[in-house]
Parts: C-alpha cells; structure tokens; sequence
C-alpha cells in the first residue's frame, strides 16, 4: 500500500529542532511532500539561511521519511522562497515563543 | 554542491582550543581588576593599563573572535577556511606573542620583551589575516556580512602593524614617532575598526538566528558599513599624518555615527524577534547595547571637555559594559552548540538528546547577568567619583560573574544526558 502524506508529515515530525526545541513540521519548515510511488520529494526551508545546522537537518529529514514503511527513497529540497516567516508556524509554536 | 556548510565546518578541537583559551585569559585579567585602581584617575598611556588593555582585549576579546570567525566563515560564506594548519600554528604562536608583549608592557625592567612579543604576535595575526583573505579569495560573491569581516580584517591588519611599530620604538627607540597619536590611531583602528565592524557584521547572522527575527529592513547596517570605510582610515590617517583637530573630529563622528546606525539596526532586529523569552542571551545583548552607546557618547565627549577620567570611562565601558556581556551573551548560545555538534549530534535518532539550552545552566547564567549589571555600575560609580572601595568592591564582583561564566563553559563541555 502506497504510503500517505500524513504518514510522511508525521515521520518528519520526530525531527527536533536543537536550538528552538520544536520539531520541524511544527515550526512551518516543510512546504511541501510529493510521493511518487516508493519516493518521496520534500521541500522545505531552514529558519536562517546562515544556519550552521543545515546540512544535519537535511540530514535528519530524509534518514526519517526513509525509515517509513512503504519509503524506499527520499530526496529532500531546501529553499529559500518564500523565506519562512513565523506565522507559518503552528499555534502551539508561536504561543511558547512568545511566553 | 554549495551549502555544506557544516561539512566545511573546522574541527571542533580548534575552535575549543579558542574558547577556553578566552575564558582562561578572561579569567586571569579579571584578578588583576581590583589592583587597577590608581590608573583610573589619569590618562590612558600608563604601563600598567596598556599592558591591562592587551591581557584582556588580546587574551580574552580577540581570542574568542579568531574562534568564532574560524567557525563562522565557512558557514555565513559557505566555503571552508583556507588552511586549518595555519589556524593551529596561529593559536600558539599567537598566546605566547601576546604574553611576551604583555609581560614586557608591565614590568619596567623586562620592556626588552616588548619586540619580541610584538613581532610574535603580529606574525600570529599576519597568518590569521593571510588566512582570511585567501579564504575570500575563493568566493565569487561577497554578500554584506561577508564584506563586513573582510574590511574589518584589513582595518585589523592595518592596526596591529602600527602595534608592531609601536612596540619597536618601545622597545628599542629605532625611531622617532609621536607614540600619543599612534596609539589612538591603533586603538581607533582596533576597537573600531576590527573589534566594532567584526561585531556588527557577525550580529547581523546571530542575532536574527537566536532570535527568529524575519523580514527587517537592513539599510542601517549598509550604511553603518559605508561609515566604518570611510571614517575608519581618515581616522587613521589623521592621527598619523597630524592632521587638523578638526578634520579629526569630524572622522571619529564619522566613526561614532557608523557605531550608532549599528546599534540601531540589531535594536530594530531585536524588535522583530519571535522568540519574545528575556532569557540571559537577550538581556546580555541589551545590557551590552546601551553601555556601547554610552561609551560612544563619552569618548566623543572627550573632543570637548577636558575632563581627565573621560576616555577612562569611555574604555571602561567599552571593555566592561559592551564587550564582556556581549562575548559572554553569545559564550551561551555558541559553545552549546559546539558541544553538542560534536558530542551528541551523532546520536540524533538513536537515543534522547539535549536541547541546547540544556546545556548551560540558565540560573547560573542569570545570575551571572546581574552581578555583572552590579559590578559594571559599582566599578563606574568608583572611576567616576574616585571612590577606592566602591571600585573594588565592583571589581571583586566582577571576577565572582567571572568564575560563574567559567562554571557554565565547564557545565557546556561536561555535560552529560540525563538518564
Ligand atoms: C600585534 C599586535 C599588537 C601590538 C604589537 C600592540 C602594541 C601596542 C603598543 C606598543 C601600545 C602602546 C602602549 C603604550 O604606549 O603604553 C598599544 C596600545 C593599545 N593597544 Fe595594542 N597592540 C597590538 C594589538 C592590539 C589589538 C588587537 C587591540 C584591540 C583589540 C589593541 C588595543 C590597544 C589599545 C586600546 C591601546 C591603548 C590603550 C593603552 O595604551 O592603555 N592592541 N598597543
């Protein structure tokens, strides 16, 4: 059975954040899943451009969607348009930053 | 492939050989605070503050700069540092220059040391310069941060050769130079120059990534940098070349205005930040911002009133009031994450790992703020109205925040995950 795009959004949600402390689909990161069959494409963007955990994250985000059951490959985009902004994050997010 | 910026990444040993080396040295300078007293109610040229000046601007502020810059070249250009190699030879060619110029700065008998711990220390600094430059010379495009570190590099270069002049005639009279006027121009030259422009260019990437500051208007930092430039050099050129007091004047506001658009963009990035938490990073960064510019105010100050403790107060709180808690603000979010990258990163995946605010200690840390804020304004107080207990009572205050920065950098690198 072919894997959903939730399935997806969840595995890339064990996806921690070191420095803000949230995962990454909470934060607004990932603009996009395409699945191809047993591939998965994602985009998704980085908080700062400057980010010295950008290749980890990257990283981190294709070895998650990978492990999935029913995920054979995945190629992870970064993109820096629209440049994410925080009301792309989630409720939860934008109330413990700003507390 | 660009962007591989954490495979550029210099090895976290060199980086570490840095930071403690700073935190050592910051440590070795805050004891001799109490001691300075006397030098507090004078000019600024005496044997005791120079050598002071270089203890902790050399040992402590550049030393964290040269870790930090080696850090985070390769990953605000996205290319790796030229030569690693170079970096370590830097490292201890370096500490036992700066030691050697200290040492002969402080004690009358020993100035025959003066050249040789300058000639050590330029060399050092050529190669960190020379290492820099050829780092750019890889790049095709320069954005703003990255011009930034450049120019401030070539001011640094500049400065510290009048330095090594410096320190030639001190140490041997080879020749004749008005050593009032060169030592400004040195000290305009590194302070502002290398120390301001590296700040300004390197806030521009920490500030809005600690704290998610989105879309804000960087115009002010542009024009802060066209400022630096310009009035920079002129500054430079006119201490050297006497020229008139008020072609100079007028470049040190040059300069001064570069320092205020500055302070008024990370202000207006600040505005901006998402994370709204006035934890000690945020409270360091502000702290820091409002002495910077009072400083500032101060030194300018000095062009018109003949107040003999001004430029004293002006360095005072320059050194104190801006650089400390600004260097320590960014010890907190930095070395965490130099820490973790090495030690925990790994196992991301595999078992429970730190956050990175975990791994300092935020009471010690808050702590740490206000009893700095007291010994800053304690120490001021003492400078200001020549009062001998209140300074020194500040001033002992100040190595108590001192070894509690020491505590949290040994709590950062011992930290283990809870069970
Ligand atoms: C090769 C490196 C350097 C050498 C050889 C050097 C040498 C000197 C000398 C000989 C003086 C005059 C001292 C006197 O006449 O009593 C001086 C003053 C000064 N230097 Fe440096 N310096 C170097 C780097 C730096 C750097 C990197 C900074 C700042 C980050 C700095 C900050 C200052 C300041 C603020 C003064 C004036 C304060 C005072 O004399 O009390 N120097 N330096």
């Amino acid at each position: 059975m072919a894997i959903s795009e939730e399935q997806v959004y969840a595995g890339i949600s064990t996806v921690i954040d070191p420095e803000v402390g949230f995962d990454i689909v909470s934060l607004g990161l990932i603009y996009g899943v395409k699945i191809e069959g047993e591939h998965v494409h994602v985009t998704m963007t980085l908080s700062t451009r400057g980010c010295p955990l950008h290749e980890l994250i990257k990283q981190w985000t294709k070895e998650s969607v990978e492990k999935l059951e029913g995920v054979k490959t995945c190629e992870v985009e970064v993109v820096w348009e629209p440049a994410w902004n925080i009301s792309m994050a989630s409720d939860i997010v934008k109330k413990a930053l700003e507390a | 492939m660009r962007g591989l910026a954490t495979e550029m990444a210099p090895p976290f040993v060199l980086v570490a050989h840095f930071f403690i080396a700073s935190v050592f040295f910051l440590m070795v300078s805050l004891g001799f605070l109490p001691f300075l007293f006397e030098e507090t109610g004078g000019f600024f040229l005496t044997p005791n503050l120079a050598s002071f000046a270089h203890l902790y601007l050399l040992g402590f502020v550049m030393m964290v700069i040269f870790g930090a810059m080696y850090q985070l070249v390769p990953v605000v250009l996205e290319v790796s540092v030229f030569s690693k190699d170079f970096a370590y030879i830097q490292f201890y060619m370096y500490v036992v220059g700066f030691v050697l110029l200290v040492v002969g700065l402080y004690t009358p008998s020993l100035t025959a040391l003066i050249p040789y711990g300058a000639i050590l220390t330029y060399v050092s600094m050529l190669i960190f310069c020379v290492n820099i430059f050829l780092t750019f010379g890889e790049l095709e495009e320069i954005n703003l941060v990255g011009k930034y570190l450049l120019v401030a590099t070539i001011f640094l270069f500049i400065s510290v050769t009048l330095g090594l002049f410096m320190g030639l005639v001190l140490g041997h009279g080879l020749f004749e130079i008005n050593i009032i006027s060169w030592v400004k121009a040195h000290a305009v030259g590194t302070l502002g120059g290398f120390v301001l422009m590296i700040v300004s260019g390197v806030a521009l990437v920490l500030i809005p990534m600690f704290s998610l500051a989105h879309n804000f208007n960087d115009m002010a930092s542009k024009i802060a940098f066209y400022l630096f430039c310009i009035f920079v050099p002129v500054s430079i050129a006119g201490y050297i070349f006497e020229f008139s007091k008020f072609l100079i004047v007028f470049a040190i506001f040059g300069v001064a205005f570069a320092v205020f658009a500055t302070i008024y963009q990370l202000g207006l990035i600040l505005a901006k930040r998402v994370r709204k938490q006035n934890d000690y990073w945020f409270k360091s960064l502000v702290f820091s911002f409002f002495s910077l510019f009072f400083s500032i105010l101060v030194w300018l100050a000095t062009f018109f009133v003949d107040i003999f403790r001004l430029p004293i107060v002006a360095g005072f709180l320059f050194c104190f009031g801006f650089l400390f808690p600004f260097i320590v603000g960014h010890i907190y979010k930095i070395l965490p994450f130099l820490v973790w990258y090495d030690k925990f990163s790994p196992l991301v995946g595999k078992q429970k790992v730190p956050m990175l605010h975990d791994m300092i200690h935020a009471n010690v840390a808050d702590f740490q703020f206000w009893s700095m804020g007291f010994a800053v304004f304690a120490m001021l107080i003492g400078i200001v109205f020549q009062i001998y207990i209140v300074f020194v009572i500040g001033a002992i205050v100040m190595i108590f925040s001192g070894g509690l920065v020491l505590y949290n950098v040994y709590y950062t690198f011992t930290y283990k995950i809870k069970e």
